[in-house]
């Protein structure tokens, strides 16, 4: 309509997004103090000392001068509320502290790594939301039908296999035997391939039956069915009628889709010899790297955090609904 | 002509419609009387061919309606419908503005600009202001949408409508000023009118022929001032209370200061 095009309504329509942008960006710093202040009294409760651990990764006897020095040097002989303020205020000055087993500032190592595991996700992401929606829609297409028993069957298989079982069958099949693509290694296109399907299997097979209940259901709906009277085609109806609604419970689901693909991603960058932060914070696991596993998980909940928001705010842009809950009250009408 | 001949249909065993035979021609307001589950809804569907019947024909001005391609879409025309449930019969992520405009879109050749003031103009005609246009189904009320479907279905003028009951959720004042203003749409352009009601005061006050139905068979045919014949459509019509004189300027004069846009 010829509203939608003034700038008045183009205000009105993104107003609720940044609203609902801002909203959220402000919570993130208290998730974040929440966060890190289980993180760090979680790591404490655990067994062992990091002194040890420190001294053992930098190849020196632990006795008990050098374990109590190492102490002091690492701020582990404070009560532990003094610990841990002492990290808050390092941190704020964008100081996590340096890696009990490199040495070097955590920060950097960590950003060092993330981008191989980013893309990573990224890859795998793209990979979900584009079988999902084609096996998703062929299946919807042709509910209880032969496509639709096959997409069935290949997604009962996907949700069937573990990750990491299916990683090391690909390698087998298609790098071992048919020589088609790198076994592991991180460089160009062809090494994402593995562990991207690898990581997104299992999501794809859940999302796919996900959008496929949701096609059926939609376009049960009576808006859908006489949407034929004003002669719409059925690709005219699935795109305008269907689709748009029945995407939406895909798009939620995709949000937590992005926290099994990252937790996927640590195991599969184990088997792919991947250099990401998957790696790297499960060698800080066994070695109990405080600074490293403290960072890294403010780290993975700010990545988590800021691609829900993403999801979301995408949600509101689709669903005008969403963005109109917001908005002041309606022209008229008990439906408002 | 729109026409129905000997139309047998079933869903799966279940036999709903017996040897139905009816036609509505260009101009003419016919009402299709019944009580509830006596097949009504079919024959709309039927109608409006989102349905095909199981035997018999199914004519537009004396030449069978075609089953889909550019047949169907010359159908869809010269065709449209209206149906009881506004507020499900739209899509609730579309715009108003969008919802009317769509027939235009895939029906007909106007310009995105023709459109626009169609769709404005149409708004008008069913007395909503233009700045709905903007507005979500679901920032409007049950007697908005319908209005809102009605403007839909004439939006492409078509040569014939179907009611299937349209006016049964709306409040008395409404549906009388719906039927006032099918009437008037129904004289000015030459429309045919297939109203569906279980409303006989409202059938006999719109249309010039009463067609009455009963377990899926006609089974009378009468000019709206005659009296029903067979004793099941006279059993429809006993069961009416009386018709209370409707004043119509009492009641916009009671309503406009709560209800302003939504008086036809």
């Amino acid at each position: 309509m010829s509203e939608a095009a003034s700038p008045a309504l183009t205000r009105r329509r993104f107003e609720p997004l940044w609203r609902l942008a801002g909203r959220r960006l402000a919570l993130i710093p208290l998730l974040m103090l929440i966060v890190s202040l289980a993180m760090f009294v979680l790591l404490h409760l655990g067994r062992g000392d990091p002194a040890l651990d420190y001294l053992r990764l930098s190849g020196i006897a632990p006795s008990e001068q050098a374990v109590a020095t190492v102490r002091h040097q690492l701020g582990l002989d404070l009560p532990l509320w003094q610990q841990y303020g002492q990290w808050l205020w390092n941190a704020l000055h964008l100081d996590f502290g340096t890696s009990y087993i490199t040495g070097r500032p955590v920060l950097l190592e960590l950003l060092n790594y993330l981008p191989a595991t980013l893309w990573l996700v990224a890859v795998a992401f793209c990979v979900t939301v584009v079988f999902s929606v084609l096996l998703g829609v062929i299946a919807g297409s042709y509910p209880e039908r032969l496509p639709d028993h096959l997409v069935r069957a290949v997604a009962f298989l996907g949700v069937s296999l573990p990750n990491f079982w299916l990683a090391f069958l690909m390698v087998l099949v298609f790098s071992i035997w048919l020589k088609w693509l790198p076994p592991m290694g991180y460089g160009g296109p062809s090494h994402f391939v593995l562990p991207a399907i690898a990581i997104s299997v299992m999501t794809i097979s859940i999302n796919a039956r996900l959008l496929r209940t949701s096609l059926v259901e939609v376009a049960g709906q009576r808006h859908v069915h006489y949407a034929r009277l004003r002669g719409l085609s059925p690709s005219r109806r699935l795109r305008a009628h269907i689709l748009p609604h029945a995407l939406l419970p895909l798009l939620t689901a995709s949000g937590m889709a992005i926290g099994e693909l990252i937790g996927g991603a640590f195991v599969i960058e184990n088997i792919f010899a991947w250099p990401g932060v998957g790696r790297f914070a499960v060698e800080a696991i066994h070695n109990r790297d405080f600074p490293v596993l403290m960072c890294f998980t403010l780290l993975m909940t700010l990545v988590y955090v800021l691609a829900n928001l993403s999801v979301d705010l995408v949600h509101a842009w689709i669903d005008p609904r969403v963005r109109r809950r917001t908005q002041g009250p309606a022209p008229g009408g008990e439906h408002a | 002509m729109l026409a129905l001949e000997n139309i047998d249909h079933c869903y799966g065993d279940r036999r709903v419609l017996h040897d139905v035979s009816l036609s509505v021609a260009r101009g003419e307001r016919v009402a299709l009387v019944g009580g509830s589950g006596e097949g009504k809804s079919t024959i709309a569907r039927l109608a409006l061919a989102l349905e095909r019947p199981s035997q018999g024909a199914f004519k537009l001005d004396g030449a069978p309606v075609g089953r889909r391609g550019r047949a169907l879409k010359t159908f869809r025309r010269q065709v449209q419908g209206v149906f009881q449930d506004g507020p499900g019969a739209v899509n609730p992520g579309h715009t108003i503005g969008r919802i009317i405009e769509e027939p235009l879109v895939h029906l007909s050749r106007h310009s995105a600009r023709a459109r626009r003031a169609r769709v404005e103009a149409l708004l008008e005609v069913v007395k909503l202001p233009a700045s709905y246009a903007a507005y979500l189904p679901h920032q409007l009320s049950g007697g908005q949408l319908q209005r809102v479907c009605l403007a839909r279905a004439l939006a492409i003028e078509p040569a014939y409508l179907v009611c299937d009951e349209a006016t049964s959720g709306l409040d008395t004042v409404l549906q009388v000023e719906l039927t006032r203003f099918l009437a008037d749409t129904c004289d000015r352009t030459g429309m045919g009118l297939l109203f569906i009601t279980h409303d006989l005061r409202l059938a006999r006050r719109l249309c010039h022929r009463l067609i009455a139905i009963e377990q899926g068979r006609l089974v009378d045919d009468v000019i709206a001032g005659a009296a029903f014949t067979h004793p099941a459509a006279r059993a429809l019509e006993e069961a009416v209370l009386p018709l209370a004189p409707i004043k119509t300027a009492a009641h916009k004069t009671h309503r406009a200061p709560q209800h302003a846009d939504t008086v036809v």
